[in-house]
């Protein structure tokens, strides 16, 4: 074949061979570019089996549009020929990087960060690779990660899966790689996408340590190795490894899949603690630029993240958001380390005392201000809280969330904060001329960044609760949508007739160098302050925003674990595998809101995992639940639930017959149409009748 | 004549009654739930009905007006289409009434019959242009121009409910989309009422009609929530006049109404609802046409059908005997 031209390409040199053809490295004479060929077999080629296997292989990958999974241009047949056209990677392997030796922790952050979002891009559309290994994804000089090979993918969600059947039909010959395959595959079980987080757990460990976790003289032994034995730690293999990489690889390779993370997103969390230690944008020891920057903020320490405020620089106790939240760090990582430090410094310091000083606003008080000059920002200053040597601001004109000041008293504030603010050296805030527009509007931070060309955005809300007024802070990054700082600054104003903007300026500006989470605002006992939280970090790019709405789900205001689930919605199905067991945890439980604010949020989310429990919340007697679920139902579009679906059209519940009619319009299944049918001449409430039209139609429509 | 009665018939859902002197007064009306089971039993049934509120008259009876909800080929004096009866037009109602009772029969629709009711008695007497809208399970109007109620070519004039308000393209019963019908009659109300309180966690918690929707809600129900201050039932209707005002806006600015009568269960939530259709009429109008025109509500009431078919009814067999 090399010299040989099939259709634009001219083959140049051959890459390698597989069961089902060759695989060539080509030139596309039309783009003049260079490319991969992957060429069916001549004896497959009038194999239809084997021809859907390849054209499915093309079809699975080319709906992942990700920079680190390798990218499918096109599938042709021509000159007697049948092939995958692809991105050509210049590089080497994975395997080739390692070259039996230990990357270094930054390289191993940026390459794992990387391959763990291209697995969680795949994840999200319902395909499992079943075949991830070293030699499966590519580096490039640049650093960047690319994957290879979704031959042996798998969409989790294809009925009579082809996958399956040629599986059984013995087309793939060795589905995966038996050193890095799950237990669970490696025995031929049902597998989902916690398959490919052993996988690459596997991959990491080797990344880690330059060697394999599971060997053996030949595969039957090497599957025994995989079952059933535990590999040394990579503590003991590699005494540079960042901290927490055990327990991460622990949890990743444990046996039983329902004790590993659930979901990619959960440990691409943990990865980006660990990675903080790392030093973010500096080539690392091995040659590898990192493309991918593993935190928001580097400069704190992967063990300081972890722990309380009290117990890091400073001597003000609050407590760390992962402290308070529960965030979906390794459990015994934030159980050991945090006990321990607290242990050492301050045996009375329990975590309840922690909590309630987080949600603890500053009080403006002279005697603070003047204690605390020596910590002041001045206007020699850099402001400390975006990267770069020049930055441009805009501070958003406050918004009231309830009490006697107005939009006034606001808006004098704002011209106190741009005045302060415009003293940082290297900081340049958009005059309230140009700002002034955004008053009482839902602020999205990356839209109004892009709007106004700058870096960050500030964000204010207030409120005065009798002789209190509590100012809300939030700073956005445009650039990632991520809460970089937030701060709740209390002022008394019982012995002043008016309050001071500048005393609570200083107060924010003081604040300003000892970061603290939004998330914190979650806890606060004011609902409005909660709601207003809650309005923020629905814009935030952070994945432990997702984590904490959904916690918020909890919240014991059913108008804060409305807006929670509604807040959630904006994530999409990216943060479904993140909070799947917080919202079944939710939906378990006996507050009915909670339970129906998790359903409506699975509904969102288009949590299809959680079909079986909305199912069983439509049985509920609780009216908005079994309602909530019946949506959540219809926005999943789950043919599984029409039966339970068409008996609730009859259910003695309007609400329910409602919801049950939205349903089953957007499920759009043509047996449906008799029941609704019936809906919409006799049921007695008008509003199911025009809901049971709208079905019918929807349907009707769908179908023709 | 004052010694002559006229029957005026409004056949809806339930079907109403009346026996109305030439004044436009009721003597005596009754109202009986409509068979809606074929053309025929509705036919039947109608007749008989006819004939025992015809033998109930304290003086004779000299012509009977019908008003249905439906299409009416006024010229041909055929019923056309009957929402969920479609074998009605197989069946010449106005020849088979006049046959059974012998008696001068005039059918219309029933939106007319209300304006003709309304023009010839209540809020619109005595003028020349006039729209009166009925907001109910369907949104229909009619039209007074030069002072004659128009019917068009054949009768099907006054669809103001199948005007396009472009905004949401939802499927209409007419077999169109983006009716104001869609979003402003009675059942799309009390859907998207339902609706609301998926979409607003404190409705559930905070509004009066909450405890009420897991049972029957109506359009009623909301009207009285919202005159009671109900912040979530007034947005709904609120969001309603808006539609409406637009629509109106746009019949004001191409015919330069006198008035514009509003009608039907809908407009029951008092002045806030009215008010918020002027003030989005206003936006929408044209300034100088919207200052010659009043917007309000009707004077008759749910009685204005039977009275304007009872008057359509007169002023036909007046026309007749001269």
């Amino acid at each position: 074949m090399i010299g040989k031209t099939v259709a634009q390409y001219k083959i140049l040199e051959i890459l390698g061979k597989g069961g089902m053809g060759q695989v060539y490295k080509a030139h596309d004479t039309q783009l003049d570019r260079t490319v991969v060929l992957k060429l069916l077999s001549s004896e497959l080629l009038t194999n239809d089996t084997a021809r859907k296997r390849f054209a499915r292989e093309a079809r699975l990958a080319s709906v992942l549009d990700h920079p680190n999974i390798c990218m499918i241009y096109e599938i042709q047949e021509k000159d007697n020929q049948f092939f995958i056209v692809m991105q050509y990677v210049e590089g080497q392997t994975l395997k080739q990087t390692i070259n039996n030796q230990p990357l270094a922790n930054n390289t191993l952050i940026s390459i794992a960060l990387q391959v763990a979002d291209a697995l969680s891009s795949a994840h999200d559309v319902g395909i499992v690779h079943r075949d991830i290994k070293p030699q499966n994804i590519m580096i490039t000089p640049r650093g960047q990660a690319k994957v290879l090979d979704f031959g042996l993918a798998k969409n989790i969600y294809e009925k009579n899966s082809l996958t399956r059947q040629l599986d059984m039909m013995g087309i793939i010959e060795t589905p995966g790689t038996p050193a890095y395959m799950s237990p669970e595959q490696s025995r031929r079980e049902r597998i989902d996408r916690r398959s490919d987080i052993f996988s690459f757990g596997t991959v990491l460990y080797e990344m880690a340590t330059g060697i394999k976790p599971f060997t053996g003289k030949d595969p039957r032994e090497i599957i025994k190795s995989v079952c059933e034995q535990t590999p040394r730690a990579v503590t003991e293999l590699n005494s540079n490894i960042a901290p927490g990489f055990q327990e991460l690889l622990e949890r990743s390779m444990a046996k039983d899949p329902d004790k590993r993370y659930q979901s990619m997103p959960e440990m691409i969390a943990d990865l980006k603690f660990i990675g903080s230690e790392a030093s973010a944008n500096k080539a690392v020891p091995d040659g590898i630029i990192k493309p991918f920057a593993p935190v928001e903020n580097a400069k704190i320490s992967w063990l300081d993240r972890l722990l309380p405020k009290s117990l890091r620089r400073t001597s003000k106790p609050a407590a760390s958001p992962v402290a308070t939240l529960g965030l979906s760090l390794p459990s015994n990582i934030r159980e050991t380390t945090v006990n321990k430090e607290v242990n050492k410094q301050d045996a009375s310091s329990g975590s309840n005392k922690e909590a309630n000083a987080a949600t603890a606003p500053t009080k403006i008080a002279v005697s603070d201000l003047a204690n605390e000059n020596q910590n002041s920002l001045t206007a020699d200053d850099d402001f400390p809280l975006i990267a770069g040597q020049h930055k441009t601001l805009a501070i958003m004109p406050p918004k009231k969330l309830g009490g006697l000041y107005d939009e006034i008293w606001g808006m004098a504030l704002l011209e106190t904060l741009i005045t302060e603010f415009s003293k940082f050296k290297s900081l340049s805030v958009r005059p309230a001329s140009q700002v002034a527009k955004y008053i009482n509007l839902e602020i999205n931070p990356s839209e109004i960044g892009q709007e106004l060309g700058v870096d960050a955005i500030l964000t204010t809300s207030f409120i005065s609760v009798e002789d209190k007024v509590y100012v809300i802070a939030q700073l956005f990054d445009t650039h990632t949508g991520a809460i970089v700082w937030s701060k709740k600054v209390e002022a008394d104003v019982s012995s002043e007739s008016s309050i001071s903007q500048d005393g609570i300026c200083q107060t924010l500006l003081l604040q300003i160098k000892q970061k603290s989470s939004p998330f914190e605002l979650l806890q606060d006992k004011n609902e409005e302050i909660r709601l207003d939280a809650i309005s923020k970090l629905k814009y935030s790019a952070d994945l432990l925003a997702i984590d904490a709405l959904a916690a918020a789900l909890k919240d014991k205001s059913p108008k804060v674990k409305g807006a929670a689930s509604l807040a959630l919605a904006r994530f999409g199905r990216a943060a479904s595998p993140a909070v799947q067991m917080q919202l079944e945890s939710a939906m378990r439980s006996y507050d009915f809101d909670t339970a129906r604010f998790a359903a409506a949020a699975a509904g969102r989310l288009t949590s299809v995992e959680l079909v079986p429990l909305l199912i069983d919340a439509l049985a509920s007697e609780a009216s908005l639940l079994a309602s909530e679920a019946a949506l959540a139902l219809g926005h999943l579009k789950d043919a599984r639930a029409c039966p339970e679906l068409t008996e609730a059209l009859l259910r003695s519940d309007a609400n329910v017959r409602f919801a049950s009619a939205q349903a089953l319009g957007e499920i759009a299944q043509m047996q449906v149409l008799p029941a609704l049918e019936d809906r919409l001449r006799k049921d007695e409430d008008e509003g199911v009748r025009a809901k049971a039209f709208w079905a019918i139609k929807h349907i009707q429509k769908v179908n023709y | 004549m004052d010694n002559t009665l006229y029957l005026g018939v409004d056949l809806g859902r339930s079907t109403r009654i009346a026996i109305v002197d030439t004044a436009g007064k009721i003597i005596k009306q009754d109202r009986v739930p409509t068979e809606l089971v074929s053309g025929r039993t509705l036919v039947d049934g109608l007749i008989d009905l006819i004939k025992k509120t015809r033998t109930d008259a304290p003086l004779p009876i000299a012509a009977v007006g019908l008003a249905v909800s439906g299409l009416v080929d006024y010229q041909a004096q055929q019923v056309k289409v009957l929402p969920n009866l479609p074998d009605v037009s197989n069946i010449n109602v106005h020849h088979e009434i006049v046959q059974a009772i012998g008696l001068p029969v005039i059918i219309d629709n029933d939106a007319n019959a209300a304006t003709y009711g309304e023009w010839r008695c209540g809020a619109a007497l005595n003028m020349n242009d006039v729209i009166y809208i009925y907001l109910g399970t369907g949104i229909g109007s009619g039209l007074v121009l030069n002072g004659q109620l128009q019917h068009g070519v054949r009768g099907y004039a006054g669809e103001f409910g199948h005007m396009k308000i472009g905004s949401q393209d939802l499927d209409c019963s007419c077999g169109s989309q983006g009716c104001l019908e869609t979003i402003a009659s009675g059942p799309n109300i009390v859907r998207r009422t339902r609706e609301q309180l998926f979409v607003d966690p404190c409705f559930a918690t905070e509004s009066l009609l909450a405890g009420q929707m897991k049972n029957k809600l109506t359009c009623e129900d909301i009207v009285e929530a919202a005159s009671k201050g109900d912040k979530f039932a007034r947005a709904i209707l609120l969001e309603t006049a808006n539609y409406l005002g637009l629509t109106i806006a746009n019949v004001i600015n191409l015919l330069n109404l006198e008035i514009v009568v509003l009608g039907g269960p809908v407009m029951g939530a008092g002045e806030f609802l009215i008010t918020a259709i002027e003030q989005a009429a206003n936006k929408y109008s044209f300034a100088h046409l919207l200052a010659d025109c009043k917007i309000t509500n009707g004077g008759l009431g749910n009685d204005a059908g039977v009275i304007g078919a009872a008057m359509m009814a007169y002023d036909v067999e007046t026309a007749m005997r001269q």
